[in-house]
């Protein structure tokens, strides 16, 4: 399944229940998968929404190549990633990186290895608005998977 | 047809439009996201290819402030440096640090 971007909400174990429904079903013996959600609070200060931005054509081939690098460096079955842009509330999910492979240790790496490289490959920016009505942009990044 | 074509290629009308052509280039398209393109006054979304090698000739080119020190920066969508090279009709983007996920 190819990476997708929403620009609406979206319900993750929702959208793991129907991709599991086009797999094989007995062909994987693990799954495992992320869900980032948004929080209320960052750095001290509550938040009440947060706005992502993203590069669209940029952001398709990133992730679509982490996808890729990913399959590379484990045996996976399947691989999926939904980002969130937009403006969202506390508790919606923001992102989902799932990986179905035939044992743990590939699902678990590799869903952690979707996750951390796309944070720091995938041009997306999250600017916050404040409780006090004041947007900040979010400056800190993630150097990637280790 | 090899005979046609010959007869066009001795064509000096025909040999002008194919000069003139050749010296149209393809603008550079430059885009500025995030804080930074809050910071730009006057971004400018396409430059004329002349003088430009690198991306940092597109962003003093594009750009009313200096680079600045952390910016990332993009050529038809692949991750590159300040010093990547960029020719007629690519897409230039800068960028803030990416904070997604």
């Amino acid at each position: 399944m190819p990476a997708t971007v929403l620009d609406t909400p979206f319900d993750p174990l929702q959208v793991l229940h129907q991709h599991e429904q086009t797999l094989d079903a007995g062909g994987y013996g693990a799954a495992a998968h992320f869900i980032g959600t948004m929080r209320n609070h960052n750095e001290g200060v509550s938040v009440s929404s947060l706005t992502l931005e993203h590069y669209p054509a940029m952001t398709a081939k990133e992730l679509a190549k982490i996808i890729d690098d990913a399959h590379t460096k484990w045996k996976l079955i399947d691989a999926l990633i939904v980002h969130r842009v937009g403006t969202m509330t506390p508790g919606d999910p923001i992102v989902l990186t799932a990986v179905w492979s035939a044992h743990r240790a590939d699902a678990f790496e590799a869903c952690r290895y979707l996750m951390e490289e796309l944070k720091s490959r995938a041009p997306f920016w999250k600017k916050e608005t404040l409780a006090d009505g004041v947007d900040r942009w979010v400056e800190k990044n993630t150097s990637g998977y280790t | 047809m090899g005979q046609i074509a010959h007869g066009y290629l001795s064509n000096g009308a025909i040999g002008y439009y194919a000069r003139s052509y050749l010296e149209i280039s393809m603008p550079i398209t430059v885009k500025f996201f995030a804080s930074l393109r809050e910071q730009l006054k006057s971004p400018v979304s396409q430059i004329d290819s002349a003088g430009i090698a690198t991306v940092a000739d597109v962003w003093n080119a594009a750009a009313d402030i200096p680079i600045p020190d952390h910016v990332l920066c993009s050529v038809n969508l692949d991750h590159c440096t300040t010093t990547g090279a960029v020719k007629e009709g690519d897409e230039v983007a800068f960028f803030p640090p990416i904070t997604g996920g």
